[in-house]
């Protein structure tokens, strides 16, 4: 009798799940997803949007990959499970049996929580339905606001000025991505967008999203007193871990779906990977809860091969992340603490590009690396890092990770103004 | 330039403008088609020059008024563009010209007549068919390459690139020949080698030009060691892009003409699997014709006898006038700029052959840092799922890839890079599968 794998949940999580547990066993696999028949590019709805790519182009493989790797698909919801039973159902009548259960809920947008936010006219920015809301909403459109200095927000704004809409950027902290970034790249990035027209204002809390006739949108009023006009408010103020099904079914949820290292529930036979997850805290000693794509595809091949093969815990590696803020491309690897200064790295910036390495000041050993402008090679930089190689060889072979296309003019480093030299490098760098 | 003035509208506007220019440029070689070429040539040609600049200028700003960033947003919208109505309807008129080009020029009338000045100019005689459409071909590579140029503009290596074709359309496909005309010598084209010009090394081709003297002797001896010699050590540095997209005169008509419609040619595993076969079939069915033309010759004349001629016939009708003339230009509009390239060229299927086995050209992945967008396949022009590598974190290693680099370019995450490393580890080791097998087992 061949094991029954049930997953909830078709994003890139659980179909990471799928792909490596048929790769490694001949399970009986069913994927069940409520917004929309297949995997599709959650990364890809703004270039959609944007006109440069349709619906089609950013389903992840064509129709006939399902079939042929026998994952069966159900375009529907579930609900509730039996878990004595060992079944859960479908909102669409259907009861499905399984062996083992998955689930890869993903994420939801987090609410403002202030008067308004229901009018017409608000909108988050996460799945195909707000892509299809947003598309409605901004036609013609002409003053628009976003809430929330992270990744989305920035997408969104770049989404709305490509039509012609005037962008108003609502950032509550002091300046961009404050918890995350270093200010050096914090600055690159608020010049970058305000290049393209945004009026982007740091400090401005939202106290309610207004409206004249009750219906609809008219704008916003900060907390500052201050309001803004718009047709249009995106709110795009982070994302948490989506837990309904799992706290409905009584399966033990903190601020996500509570697992162990194993990707284990509190339920017997019941998993979680990707954004719906939240690790114990006696697990693995990093970031409680991971939304990111690459760790969602991670997670998935971790639980895959638990479930296959012998259960070994989750390493997250030496992290990883990138984005792109208008035509900026960021890339990170390993740790950039938020508060780097020149103790603890080095940058390289000529004003539009930047590269920092951060180290640890007693060991004088690489840590991390963070870049904007500039393409830099993983397999080098994590290399260095694990390695444990020291910041002066790094910044003497810095052009090894460098990854920029052919023929771009070569990162000089006599031109680019080192801003921030700790003295114990300075030889090496000048 | 104040980048909030680049709405997706105006671009829009821009675009059009420049499309019912080119449309009107149509209009005059229409008018002198019918007639009016050969009272009013002078007249017609400026006409027709000075629209054709104004519909370049249009799309160059177009693309200078967007970001550095290369702006796709009207791939999907415009009609001519995504294989609407418009689309169609020019890769109809694009087909009927090749047809009425090919077999029918005489309804050309006072169309080639326009180009009696430049033809005169250039070669010391009128021009007929066939310099009319050099003629064309050339305006095609240079004005859009200005724009390839334009839209590309972020990146160096596109710049470079499309100069480079452009050079080799312009001097060596279209300047040099005309001025072999014009001192009465034998009309060479430098560029262009066996088996792309199919009968290059046939035998009446050899015959002919061992009695062309010493010119005749340096054309067959620059395309023996271009074929034989230079093709194999170039390919193995630096791909089959040392030629498909640097050099080619059909390559250099689709990087930069064909630009707009990259994005249709056909991802699709079938569509693969389709140009495997056809492409490799021209390629023996080539092979064949030149063995056979030679052992014929050899034995004078007692493998092939009468049929010889046949051979040669249906390989240059099918194959070159049919597949990379009418097809491979005429459905830009409808199977993008490659078809040709990917379906049909033996050139393209020898250097794809080596390239994907004796080669150092590879697309690096850049680990685990794709996010699958599909931008990447969405503007292959090869028709390569280039995302289905990339999100596993493997290279791309394949026989079709050009090398034209707009992959790496359109990638949001910067994931992708050309390059011609050493041979070892160059299908890369599958940054996503090597750490799941780590965490398998994390002892080892």
């Amino acid at each position: 009798m061949r094991e029954k794998i049930v997953i909830i949940g078709n994003g890139i999580a659980g179909t990471t799940v799928a792909r490596h547990v048929r790769k490694n066993s001949d399970s009986e696999i069913i994927v069940v997803g409520s917004e929309s028949p297949f995997l599709f590019a959650r990364t890809a709805l703004m270039y959609v949007y944007m006109g440069s790519l349709t619906l089609t182009d950013i389903k992840l493989y064509e129709d006939w990959f399902w079939k042929k790797n026998r994952i069966q698909l159900r375009y529907d919801t579930a609900s509730t499970a039996d878990f004595s039973a060992k079944t859960i159902r479908l909102d669409g009548g259907e009861s499905l049996g399984y062996d083992r259960l998955v689930l890869a809920t993903g994420s939801r947008p987090n609410r403002l929580s202030v008067p308004g936010e229901d009018l017409v006219g608000v909108s988050a920015f996460y799945s195909l339905g707000d892509l299809e809301r947003i598309q409605d909403l901004t036609r013609g459109g002409r003053k628009a606001v976003v809430i929330g200095g992270g990744l989305i927000g920035v997408e969104l704004a770049e989404m709305l000025v490509s039509r012609g809409i005037q962008v108003t950027f609502l950032v509550r902290e002091a300046r961009y991505l404050e918890s995350v970034l270093p200010a050096e790249e914090s600055e690159l990035i608020a010049g970058e967008i305000r290049s393209h027209g945004i009026n982007l204002v740091f400090g401005e809390t939202v106290a309610a999203v207004t409206s004249r006739n009750g219906r609809t949108v008219s704008g916003v009023r900060t907390e500052s007193g201050e309001t803004y006009e718009a047709d249009f408010v995106g709110v795009a103020i982070g994302v948490g871990p989506n837990v309904e099904f799992a706290a409905r079914n009584s399966i033990p949820v903190s601020r996500g779906i509570v697992v162990n290292e194993f990707f284990e529930t509190q339920v017997p036979d019941v998993y979680a990977v990707g954004d719906c997850v939240e690790f114990e805290r006696s697990g693995i000693g990093h970031k409680m809860i991971e939304q990111l794509w690459y760790a969602a595809s991670r997670h998935g091949i971790a639980l895959a091969s638990n479930l296959t093969g012998v259960p070994v815990p989750y390493d997250r590696h030496v992290f990883y992340n990138s984005a792109k803020f208008f035509e900026l491309e960021y890339q990170t690897y390993g740790s950039v603490p938020a508060d780097s200064d020149e103790r603890n790295s080095v940058v390289w910036s000529d004003g539009h590009r930047l590269i920092r390495i951060v180290f640890d000041p007693a060991k004088n050993t690489v840590l991390g690396f963070s870049s904007l402008g500039v393409r830099m090679r993983q397999a080098k930089c994590v290399e260095w890092i694990q390695n444990g190689d020291g910041v002066q060889d790094v910044v003497a072979r810095i052009h090894q990770a460098l990854f920029d296309p052919e023929f771009t003019r070569r990162l000089d480093r006599q031109a680019f103004r080192v801003q921030q030299v700790n003295p114990n490098v300075r030889a090496s760098v000048s | 330039m104040r980048t909030d003035m680049m709405t997706t509208d105006r671009l829009d506007t821009f675009g059009r403008v420049s499309g019912a220019t080119l449309l009107a440029s149509f209009v005059i070689l229409a008018l002198a088609a019918a007639g009016l070429g050969y009272s009013q040539s002078g007249l017609l040609l400026g006409l027709f020059v000075v629209l054709l600049l104004i519909a370049t200028a249009f799309s160059v700003s177009r693309h200078l008024l967007s970001g550095r960033h290369p702006d796709n947003s009207d791939s999907v919208r415009s009609s001519v563009l995504s294989r609407g109505i418009v689309g169609w309807l020019f890769g109809v008129v694009l087909t009927v010209f090749y047809v009425i080009l090919y077999w029918f020029p005489h309804l050309l009338g006072g169309m080639v007549a326009l180009f009696d000045l430049p033809s005169n100019l250039l070669r010391g005689k009128d021009a007929d068919q066939w310099f009319m459409y050099g003629t064309f071909y050339t305006l095609a590579v240079v004005l859009m390459g200005i724009r390839a140029m334009a839209r590309y503009r972020g990146s160096r290596y596109h710049v470079i690139r499309t100069m480079s074709v452009m050079f080799f359309q312009l001097i060596l496909a279209f300047i040099v020949p005309s001025i072999l005309v014009l001192f009465r010598k034998p009309e060479l084209y430098f560029s262009y080698f066996w088996p792309l010009d199919y009968d290059l090394l046939w035998p009446s081709s050899v015959e002919q030009l061992t009695q062309e003297g010493f010119l005749g002797a340096f054309a067959l001896t620059w395309g023996i060691i271009l074929t034989f010699v230079a093709t194999p050590i170039l390919t193995y540095f630096f791909g089959k892009r040392w030629y498909c997209s640097w050099v080619c005169g059909c390559g250099g008509l689709a990087e930069t003409a064909g630009d707009p419609f990259r994005h249709l040619s056909d991802k699709r595993l079938v569509a693969w699997k389709i140009e495997r076969w056809m492409i490799h079939g021209v390629l023996l069915l080539i092979v064949a014709t030149t063995l056979l033309l030679w052992l014929n010759t050899l034995a004078g004349g007692a493998v092939l006898g009468s049929v010889s001629s046949g051979f040669t016939q249906f390989y240059g009708f099918y194959i070159g006038a049919i597949f990379s003339g009418v097809i491979g230009v005429g459905f830009y509009p409808l199977m993008g700029a490659r078809v040709w390239c990917r379906f049909g060229c033996p050139m393209a299927a020898i250097l794809g052959i080596q390239q994907r086995f004796f080669s150092r050209f590879r697309i690096t992945t850049n680990g685990g840092q794709c996010i699958s967008c599909g931008n990447c396949s969405k503007y292959c022009e090869m028709g390569i799922d280039v995302r289905w590598y990339a999100q596993r974190g493997q290279n791309i290693v394949r026989a079709s890839c050009v090398g034209c680099g707009v992959c790496a370019t359109v990638c949001p995450r910067g994931v992708l890079k050309l390059e011609n490393g050493p041979g070892d580890g160059r299908f890369g080791d599958g940054f996503v599968a090597r750490d799941s097998v780590e965490i398998l087992r994390p002892g080892d």
